[in-house]
């Protein structure tokens, strides 16, 4: 038998391979990816858009910046995928090209003298008890830690990983994730005190 | 006064990595000391602070760039692809062509086939020694003084 067809995209969903569960999970796609199969890039994408574009978004101040970002780990994922091993779990990966990404510009952006993180419009939480001020200063205070401390921020608080799987991801030992999350919430409770205390 | 719960331990048991016995163990003390209570407290507010922070993406779908940003990169590999191959099969005829001339028996190369000739030859070729043979010279000179002859009417 010849090869086979990519299987064809519709209403935005991938028809699984022959013999495959309904929902291919993300290795499976992954394994699609790596021969040459489009419609399993565009299922990827669409399921993990919004988080990448959330986790440069925290990194990066910036929603352009954040998709162009994004954008990028996609055809690094794509350009790799053939090399992709399901022994390191897909998030992790992906995560670790989104950081990588985000530390070069943040890098490149510092050799160039320019703000590392803008954070300029989203608005604050609907809670209306929260105040706009307050979102202001806890924007500010995790815009100015510096880029490894604010990596492990965000991963920690808000993807919700643990030092294990931070660690992963960054490629520096669990002591050092220890250690910049034990300097950046100091840091962060030192500064945010007056806010907290209200 | 230093709390005795470590802030990594306080980190941990905020983003829920404690084991349950760990989790347990940090509870009870901290329901007996004030001190690390109070740093508790301080740790969750920050972190309660933090999530504050909202970050709901714009409406947009990227897939459309990624496939287009993709096929690019995958016509542009093709491309180079090519251009390797071609570079590849040039470099091994000019290798091919260079053993071939290494593997040939040695000749002169740039010699003149012609056998040599000295100054003395070619000029003796040209006639140009001639020139100085006084005879031949003195010759020349009596042609132009020869008296014409008138011819007979």
């Amino acid at each position: 038998m010849g090869s086979r067809l990519p299987p064809p995209i519709i209403s935005g969903m991938v028809v699984p391979l022959e013999g495959q569960s309904e929902t291919p999970s993300d290795a499976d796609l992954m394994r699609r990816v790596g021969n040459g199969d489009m419609n399993a890039l565009a299922a990827l994408v669409r399921r993990h858009q919004d988080r990448v574009r959330r986790t440069a978004y925290r990194l990066l101040g910036n929603w352009d910046a954040a998709d162009d970002i994004a954008q990028e780990t996609f055809l690094r994922l794509y350009k790799n995928a053939s090399r992709y091993s399901p022994i390191a779990a897909f998030p992790t990966w992906l995560h670790r090209i989104v950081v990588n990404l985000c530390l070069d510009l943040l890098k490149r952006r510092k050799a160039r003298q320019l703000g590392t993180t803008d954070w300029p419009d989203e608005p604050a939480s609907s809670d209306p008890l929260v105040r706009q001020e307050q979102v202001d200063a806890v924007r500010r205070e995790l815009a100015q830690l510096p880029d490894r401390q604010r990596v492990a921020i965000v991963l920690h608080r808000f993807e919700g990983l643990e030092h294990r799987e931070i660690a992963s991801i960054t490629g520096w030992s669990e002591s050092a994730v220890e250690s910049l999350l034990v300097r950046a919430y100091a840091r962060l409770r030192e500064r945010l005190k007056l806010w907290a205390e209200e | 006064m230093k709390a005795c719960v470590p802030d990594n331990v306080l980190i941990r048991l905020a983003g829920n990595e404690l084991s349950a016995a760990e989790r347990e163990a940090v509870m009870r003390h901290l329901d007996e000391c004030a001190t690390c209570r109070g740093a508790w407290e301080e740790m969750r507010s920050t972190w309660d602070l933090l999530g504050q922070i909202t970050a709901t993406p714009p409406a947009r779908d990227l897939t459309g760039p990624v496939l287009a940003g993709a096929a690019a990169g995958q016509a542009r590999r093709g491309r180079w692809a090519w251009a390797a191959r071609v570079a590849a099969v040039i470099a091994l005829a000019g290798g091919l062509g260079i053993m071939a001339g290494l593997l040939k028996p040695p000749r002169t190369r740039w010699a003149s086939t012609s056998p040599t000739v000295s100054d003395e030859q070619v000029v003796a070729a040209l006639g140009l020694d001639a020139l100085d043979d006084a005879d031949l010279l003195a010759g020349l000179f009596e042609t132009e003084e020869t008296p014409i002859q008138e011819q007979p009417s």
